[in-house]
């Protein structure tokens, strides 16, 4: 056999290099010649049925649109974390980002996000921007007094329950009254009326009258005297539940939901966001009226605040260094709606089921019909009006910030610490994390 | 000398990418591990912080300490119990019965399954009310809460204060002898190696069928017990899809699914610090390195080549 020389080797390399090279030029090329809008490259993590919606929202701005093009790109959960921080250091970031993750603080904080006061054309608009949107939605996007974010959509949570459990009483207002529906001795040992989870201290601890964040010493205050109020309250079910039934319990339908526990009956009683609304509608309506219910807001205590929760939402970020500044501010307007976008912005939320992030958006005539076919959703839009509606505070480990006090409510619904020891124990980590990262700047 | 440098030439796609893809990064954590990084800024240099923080850690039983505690507890479950599976299933396989190839293919068939799709699987198979395992459980009167518990059936403390009971890792420990095909089919081969003259020698001297197992079998299979044991460890350290997918990324339930690969995957790109994700990578280094040197050491006592 004739043996190849590596001369030819390396040359026929070369060659086939040099002939790609040339062929991805002249794709990119008439790329360019038939698109001469500028491209915005966005970045978001919805996925599934979501992303046709989102897909949709670009299709109609792009359509709408003489100088801009924005291309999608679904990058789901967690990796959307990543590949952005490496394309950061690949200095190949993104025009636009849509994240759900707590993440604003700390990036903010780490000087990757552009402040949105940047973006807009000048201060009154900035200004402008602020009032209209939702006390909340406002909260979610603030790192120190200035705004990073862009609320598109905002996500609450209420208590949902099924008609014919909690009768004969009326949808409890206050912890005694919820109590009493849901520490009730039943029948039958498949169904839980209310049962707390861990991840809700957020939600309760507010309610409860409780404050996370001290802003005047800059301190984690998950052992605030009304969370740790709030967290007895809700170990008191581990107790008189015991932990073993608990978690049979909990571990069955793991995959299909809390949504259809509450529909097939194994939970009278459950704290759940807006998403669940269009489901349940569906139920009701296939089941010809069997199925009932209804939301209400989170009851709360003596001294306790009302229309009170923990919210977080979806938000628009933009990288530091972003070079297509209007073409991103256009974007963001047409989607979220604020600048006169609120009708194609209510379009928007109601094809999602999504809260919209400003009032204006809400009152719009596509959105109030959404509300007339599903009037349960009323009370959240209601709820995003309330300065009580508050998210995990904006610290720089605030994701840290949200995992560790989980970890807490955790130990203490499974009574292996008592809930001021465990929120005591998450005090003290949280803030030995928050003052490592406030030294180093 | 040409020849030697038409070598390097071929086998410099590999070293390039072995030098930039993996030398560099792996020497780069090594610094990171002394600093303060949040992989967004410059990395800011701390000393010694993050390894004392790892040690008050292990001693107080938090963090590190747990997720070290999970992986070893997994470790130790699953590395013995996948050799004495393999092995006795290896055993079994070589059997020349009909339809042997069937059985061998029926074996190695889950390890070619999706990691992900079968840890879904077996969170529906270990559900404590509605799976299959707890169905044939309830028969003996078990009805273990599987991954919504935290206990451990093994471990000692537990058994004297009386809580013990299945619980997630055990549940993981059951699922990793899902995979163990692959081990299967290293034992197939090795007992392939296994000379028939020593059979027959052993026959022809009395030997029983567990004497033949105990005396010629297993002598032959221990260099290959020693690389699954070697490898085990090295995959346990690494151990991340399973935990990751049943806890939906948490560790839960009470951080007993959080393994120390899970652990260092959120502190460095969840938590933001990649300093400190870093010394643990770097610990959990030194930590398989002495025991895979232990282990070689060990190895003159129990391993038999046959050279």
């Amino acid at each position: 056999m004739r043996r190849v020389s590596i001369q030819t080797v390396l040359l026929v390399g070369v060659v086939s290099l040099a002939v790609g090279w040339s062929i991805a030029r002249q794709v990119q090329d008439s790329i360019s010649e038939h698109e001469d809008r500028e491209r915005i490259v966005f970045w978001h993590f919805w996925g599934g049925a979501d992303r046709k919606i989102v897909q949709e929202i670009v299709r109609r701005f792009n359509q709408s649109q003489p100088n801009y093009r924005v291309e999608e790109i679904a990058v789901p959960g967690q990796n959307l974390d990543m590949k952005f921080f490496m394309s950061l250091q690949g200095g190949d970031a993104p025009d636009l980002l849509n994240q759900d993750d707590q993440v604003i603080a700390q990036w903010a904080n780490a000087g990757v996000l552009m402040p949105i006061r940047e973006l807009c054309p000048d201060e009154t608009t900035y200004r402008e921007l602020e009032e209209w949107l939702y006390p909340p939605a406002k909260q979610i996007g603030t790192y120190d007094n200035e705004l990073y974010a862009i609320c598109n959509a905002l996500d609450i949570r209420v208590l949902f329950y099924r008609e014919s459990a909690i009768a004969p009483f009326e949808p409890p207002q206050t912890i005694q009254q919820l109590d009493r529906i849901a520490k009730r001795p039943l029948a039958t040992n498949e169904t839980i009326p209310y049962l707390p989870d861990n991840r809700r201290l957020w939600a309760w601890g507010i309610a409860f009258g409780g404050d996370f964040y001290d802003e005047q010493s800059g301190m984690v205050t998950p052992d605030d005297p009304k969370i740790v109020e709030a967290l007895e309250w809700m170990t008191s079910y581990s107790r008189e539940l015991g932990l073993e039934k608990i978690r049979a319990f909990r571990s069955t339908n793991r995959e299909a939901g809390a949504g259809s526990m509450l529909r097939d009956g194994r939970y009278g009683l459950m704290m759940d966001g807006q998403w669940r609304v269009a489901e349940l509608d569906r139920v009701v309506e296939e089941s010809e009226g069997e199925f009932q219910y209804g939301v209400a807001p989170l009851p709360y205590p003596p001294n306790g605040r009302a229309n009170a929760g923990w919210v977080n939402g979806n938000f628009f970020v933009v990288p530091q260094g972003c070079q297509k500044k209007r073409g991103v501010w256009e974007f963001i307007k047409f989607w979220s709606g604020f600048g006169g976008h609120e009708a194609e912005a209510a379009m928007t939320a109601s094809s999602g089921g999504w809260i919209p992030a400003s009032s204006l958006v809400t009152a719009q005539p596509h959105f109030q019909d959404y509300l007339r076919r599903h009037p349960r959703f009323r009370l959240f839009v209601e709820l995003a009006e309330s300065e009580s509606q508050v998210p995990t505070p904006a610290i720089p480990v605030q994701a840290y910030y949200y995992e560790r006090v989980n970890q807490a409510a955790d130990e203490a619904l499974t009574l292996q610490k008592s809930p001021r020891e465990a929120l005591r124990e998450a005090a003290r980590d949280v803030q030995s994390q928050l003052d490592k990262v406030r030294n180093e700047r | 000398m040409r020849q030697f440098r038409e070598g390097l030439l071929f086998v410099s796609p590999w070293v390039i990418g072995f030098l930039a893809l993996t030398a560099y990064p792996f020497v780069l954590t090594l610094y990171w591990s002394f600093c303060r990084y949040d992989l967004l800024t410059q990395p800011t240099w701390i000393g010694t912080e993050n390894y004392e923080r790892l040690i008050q850690e292990i001693a107080d039983g938090d963090g590190f300490g747990v997720a070290l505690w999970n992986t070893c507890y997994y470790a130790m479950l699953s590395i013995p119990g996948s050799i004495l599976l393999g092995v006795g299933l290896a055993v079994l396989l070589n059997q020349k019965v009909r339809g042997q190839a069937v059985y061998r293919t029926l074996f190695f068939v889950p390890s070619v399954v999706p990691t992900v799709a079968t840890a879904i699987v077996w969170v529906w198979l270990l559900d404590p009310q509605q799976g299959l395992a707890n169905h044939w459980l309830s028969w003996i009167g078990l009805s273990p809460n599987w991954f919504n518990s935290s206990a451990e059936a093994f471990n000692l403390s537990s058994l004297v204060t009386g809580s013990a009971g299945f619980g997630s890792k055990d549940a993981l420990v059951l699922m990793s002898f899902w995979g163990i095909g692959n081990f299967i089919l290293i034992y197939l081969a090795a007992l392939q190696d296994v000379p028939r003259e020593l059979y027959e020698a052993a026959e022809i001297d009395g030997a029983s069928s567990f004497k033949k197992f105990w005396h010629v079998t297993l002598p032959h299979l221990t260099p290959v017990i020693f690389f699954n044991a070697v490898m085990g460890i090295v995959q346990s350290v690494q151990y991340f899809t399973q935990p990751y997918v049943v806890s939906g990324g948490t560790g839960g339930p009470d951080r007993s699914t959080l393994v120390v690969s899970l652990h260092i995957f959120l502190w460095a790109f969840k938590y933001l610090d990649a300093g400190y994700a870093s010394a643990v990578c770097w610990s959990l280094f030194v930590i398989v390195i002495l025991l895979t040197v232990l282990m070689f050491r060990s190895s003159k006592h129990w391993v038999h080549y046959r050279s």
